[in-house]
C-alpha cells in the first residue's frame, strides 16, 4: 500500500513539473520574458574608444574593474575551435589562465593551430568586450570578440627525447619480467595448482 | 544488501532501464526545483 | 586494546601478500594509458608508462616473492591495514608516470595529484594541463575512476554493510569475519553497475561534445574522461578551465545528471536496479540529500543575489547552483575560475557552499563529506529525543527511517555517526588552521579546507603548486584520511602502535 502511494506521489510530482515546463516555456511564460534582450553580438569597435591591454590574470583577478570594457588580449588558440551557428568558441591561453573567447565564424576560421601536446598553438590577438559573467553566455567569463588576427603561427612542439628511457624501459621490464616468473614459480610448486596474480578468489 | 550466490546476471533489462531513467530523473527534478528557487529570487527583487 | 594486537611476522606476510596484489592491479591499469599512448603516437609517453608499469610490477611481484603467508584469509585489521597502507604505496607508484612526464614541479605535487585522483576530489597541481599527453590525461581519469570504485568496494566490504551498523567504528564480532568472498561478490555487482554507466555516459557525453563543436575523436574521449571524472564525483577535467572550456549549459547539465547519481549509494542503485524504484524517494540519504540541496541551494542563490554577482535566472542556475550541487556531491567540477569564488561570491553563497561540500553525498559511494546517511541519523536523533521529552516517562519512543529497508534508530549508530562528523570537523578546522598558518586569509582556508575534508574538489585558488609543501602534505593526509573516513588509516595507526608498545 506504500508503494503505491509513492507511485502516486511520483505521478503528482511529474504532472507538476510538466506544467511547470509549459508555463515556464510556453509563450506567455517567464523565460521569454527572462530572455536578455537581443544584441548585437560582435559589436565593432566604437569610434574614440581604445581597448585596454590586459593579461589573463588581469581578466580574473581584476574582473569586475574590467567588466564590460574593451579589452585587447593575446594569447595562444587552444584545444579545440568549437563552431556554433554563426559564432565560434576558442579558448586562448594566457600564463596562468585561458580565456575563453567568442567570436564570428568569419574570424575563427583563421586560426589554423590548436595547442595540444603536439603543437603549440597559433598566437592570436582578440580584441572586444570583456564580461564578467556574460549574461548571454550563461555567466561565463569570456571575452566577446569582434576581431581576431593570428600574430604568430604555431609550431610543433618539442618532441620529448624518450633517449635513456627507453633502456630503463627496457631493463625494468626484463626486471618485472624475471620477478613474475619467480613469483609463479614459487607458487606453482608450492601450491601445486595455477594461480595468477594472487590468491584472491580462494 | 541481499545478493543472491551464484547468479551472473543479478538485474533484468527492463528494471536496468527504469533504473537508470529513475536515477537521472531525480537530478533533473532537484534541478527544477531549483530553477523555481531562482526565478522565484529573479521576480522578487 | 583487544581489538590490536601486536603484530607477528604473519601479519606482515598477509599485509605484503595483498599490497603485492594491489601494486599489480595498480600496474595493470597502467596499460589503459599505455595503449592511449601508443594509439595517439606519443612514444615518449609510452615510454614513461613502461617504466612506471615495470616498476609497479617489480614491487607488487617483489612483495608477493617475499611475503608468502601461510593462509590467505585477510582478517578485519589486517584487511584495514592493507586498504590504507597500499594506498599510500600506490600514491608514489601512481605518481610515477606523472613526474616523468615533465609536468609537476616536484614528486610530491605529483604524489598529490595521484591521491587527489585515488580519493576522488579533484584539485590539482599538475602544470601546463593545456598542452598535456592523451597517454597521461587517460591516466588521470582511469585513477579517479577506479579510486571511486575502489573505495567502494572497500567500503561495502569493510565498513559491514548490515543496514543500520553501516558504520560500525567498532565491529567486535565481525573482526573474525572473512573478508574475500565478500570483496570479489561486491566487486563485480559494482563494477556491473559503473560499466553499464561507462558506457551509458560517455556516449551521451560524447554526443554533446559533437553538437557543442567538437571534433569526434576529442568529443569521445573527453565524454570518456568526464564522465569518469563525473561519476567517480571527482571532478578531474581534461582541460585547465575544467567545465568552463566547453561553454555548453547543455554540456554542464549532462555533467549534472551523472555525477549526482555516481554520488547515489550503491545500495541505493542495487536497489532501484532490482526493481524497487521507489527507494529514490524512501531511502534517508535520498530524502536528506534532497532537502539539503534545496535548502543550501536557495541560501547560495540567496547570497548570490544579495550580493550581485549574477544577472539572471540563467546565470544564478548555471554558475550558482551548478556549483552548489557540484559541491554537494563533492564531484567538483567547476564553471567559474577559482578566484572568482574569493573575489566575486558574498559570504553568504560561500557559507552555503562551504556547508554543502561538508555534509557531502552518500555513504558507500564515491562522494565525501559527512554523508546523507549520519545526516539524516542525527536529524533523526533529535526528532526522537524532542519525542522522548514529550513522552511520559515509562513510554518507548521508536524512530524509524528507510535505509533499503525500514530499520530502528539504535543509540549506537547515532553515537558512531557524531563521532565520524566530529573527526570530520576536526580535521576541518585542522585544515584551515595549516592554511592560515601559510598565508592564506582564513575564508579562504576555511573553503579549501572543507573541499579538502569532503574529497569536493572546489577550489577558490588556494590550491596551486606555490603552496608551501606543509599545506600540500597537510591535504594529502587529509583527503586520505576523509576518504578512508578515518578507519583505515586508524587501524594502520593502531597496528604501528601495537607493534612500537610490544604488547
Amino acid at each position: 500500500m506504500n508503494r503505491k502511494k509513492h507511485a502516486l506521489a511520483w505521478m503528482v510530482v511529474t504532472v507538476l513539473a510538466a506544467v511547470a515546463l509549459v508555463v515556464w516555456l510556453g509563450p506567455s511564460g517567464p523565460l521569454h520574458r527572462m530572455q536578455p534582450a537581443p544584441r548585437t553580438p560582435f559589436a565593432p569597435l566604437p569610434p574614440g574608444v581604445t581597448p585596454t591591454l590586459v593579461s589573463d590574470q588581469d581578466l580574473v583577478e581584476r574582473a569586475q574593474e574590467l567588466d564590460g570594457q574593451w579589452v585587447t588580449f593575446q594569447g595562444e588558440a587552444l584545444g579545440d575551435l568549437m563552431m556554433r551557428g554563426e559564432s565560434a568558441w576558442l579558448n586562448v591561453g594566457g600564463a596562468g589562465y585561458a580565456i575563453g573567447v567568442l567570436m564570428p565564424r568569419a574570424e575563427a576560421v583563421k586560426v589554423q593551430i590548436l595547442g595540444n601536446y603536439r603543437f603549440n598553438g597559433d598566437t592570436v590577438r582578440v580584441f572586444g568586450v570583456f564580461h564578467r559573467a556574460d549574461p548571454a553566455q550563461g555567466g561565463d567569463l569570456d571575452i566577446v570578440a569582434s576581431s581576431l588576427e593570428v600574430v604568430k603561427p604555431g609550431e610543433p612542439r618539442p618532441d620529448p627525447r624518450a633517449g635513456n628511457r627507453v633502456y630503463a624501459a627496457a631493463g625494468l621490464s626484463l626486471l618485472a619480467l624475471a620477478l613474475f616468473l619467480a613469483a609463479h614459480l614459487v607458487r606453482r610448486r608450492s601450491e601445486g595448482g595455477e594461480g595468477h596474480l594472487g590468491n584472491a578468489g580462494h | 544488501m541481499k545478493r543472491e550466490p551464484g547468479r551472473h546476471h543479478l538485474f533484468t533489462w527492463q528494471d536496468v532501464l527504469l533504473g537508470i531513467a529513475a536515477e537521472l530523473a531525480y537530478p533533473a527534478v532537484l534541478g527544477l526545483v531549483a530553477f523555481f528557487l531562482a526565478w522565484l529570487v529573479v521576480r522578487v527583487r | 586494546m583487544r581489538l590490536v594486537r601486536r603484530p607477528h611476522l604473519e601479519d606482515f606476510r598477509v599485509i605484503g601478500h595483498y599490497t603485492g596484489i594491489i601494486i599489480n592491479g595498480l600496474g595493470l591499469a597502467m596499460l589503459a594509458p599505455l595503449l592511449t599512448a601508443l594509439a595517439f603516437a606519443e612514444w615518449a609517453v609510452a615510454v614513461d608508462f613502461v617504466i612506471s608499469l615495470a616498476v609497479a610490477f617489480i614491487l607488487g611481484y617483489g612483495l608477493l616473492l617475499v611475503s608468502r603467508p601461510r593462509r590467505h584469509d585477510l582478517s578485519w585489521v589486517q584487511g584495514m591495514v592493507v586498504a590504507s597502507f597500499s594506498w599510500l604505496v600506490g600514491m608514489v607508484v601512481g605518481a610515477l608516470p606523472y613526474y616523468l612526464s615533465f609536468h609537476y614541479r616536484s614528486f610530491l605535487d605529483a604524489a598529490f595529484d595521484v591521491m587527489s585522483g585515488f580519493t576522488t576530489t579533484g584539485l590539482v597541481l599538475i602544470q601546463d594541463l593545456d598542452h598535456v599527453s592523451n597517454g597521461i590525461n587517460m591516466w588521470r581519469h582511469v585513477l579517479t575512476y577506479l579510486g571511486g570504485q575502489g573505495m567502494v568496494v572497500l567500503a561495502l566490504t569493510f565498513l559491514l554493510q548490515d543496514a543500520a551498523g553501516a558504520f560500525k567504528m567498532y565491529v567486535g564480532e565481525a573482526k573474525d569475519e572473512r573478508l574475500l568472498p565478500n570483496v570479489v561478490h561486491t566487486a563485480r555487482t559494482i563494477w556491473y553497475i559503473s560499466l553499464l554507466y561507462l558506457a551509458v555516459g560517455t556516449l551521451l557525453q560524447g554526443l554533446v561534445g559533437l553538437s557543442i563543436g567538437m571534433q569526434p575523436v576529442r568529443a569521445f574521449l573527453h565524454g570518456l574522461w568526464i564522465f569518469m571524472a563525473g561519476w567517480s564525483t571527482g571532478g578531474f577535467a581534461p582541460m585547465s578551465q575544467n567545465v568552463l572550456y566547453y561553454h555548453s549549459a547543455l554540456f554542464e547539465a549532462v555533467t549534472v545528471l551523472f555525477f549526482v547519481a555516481g554520488s547515489y549509494n550503491f545500495g541505493l542503485h542495487y536497489a532501484v536496479w532490482v526493481g524497487k524504484r521507489d527507494e529514490l524517494v524512501r531511502n534517508i540519504e535520498a530524502v536528506s540529500f534532497a532537502i539539503t540541496s534545496t535548502l543550501l541551494g536557495a541560501v547560495v542563490i540567496a547570497g548570490l543575489e544579495r550580493s550581485g554577482t549574477y544577472a539572471n535566472v540563467a546565470t544564478l542556475l548555471r554558475k550558482g547552483y551548478y556549483l552548489l550541487i557540484s559541491g554537494h556531491t563533492t564531484t567538483g567540477f567547476q564553471s567559474i575560475y577559482g578566484r572568482q569564488l574569493a573575489l566575486e561570491w558574498g559570504d553568504l553563497a560561500l557559507l552555503g557552499v562551504i556547508t554543502a561540500m561538508l555534509f557531502g553525498g552518500s555513504a558507500v559511494s564515491t562522494a565525501g563529506g559527512f554523508k546523507g546517511l549520519r545526516i539524516g541519523l542525527i536529524f533523526k536523533a533529535l526528532v526522537q529525543e524532542v519525542r522522548r521529552l514529550l513522552a511520559p516517562e515509562s513510554a518507548v519512543v521508536v524512530e524509524k527511517f528507510q535505509y533499503m529497508r525500514e530499520v530502528v534508530l539504535e543509540d549506537g549508530s547515532v553515537r558512531n555517526a557524531l563521532l565520524i562528523v566530529v573527526l570530520y570537523l576536526a580535521m576541518w578546522g585542522l585544515g584551515t588552521a595549516v592554511g592560515v598558518i601559510s598565508g592564506f586569509p582564513v575564508r579562504e582556508a576555511l573553503f579549501e579546507s572543507a573541499s579538502v575534508t569532503g574529497n569536493v574538489g572546489l577550489s577558490d585558488g588556494v590550491t596551486s603548486a606555490a603552496m608551501p609543501s606543509l599545506l600540500k602534505t597537510t591535504y594529502i593526509v587529509m583527503m586520505w584520511a576523509g576518504r578512508m573516513e578515518f578507519m583505515s588509516v586508524l587501524a594502520l595507526l593502531g597496528f604501528i602502535w601495537a607493534g612500537v608498545r610490544g604488547k
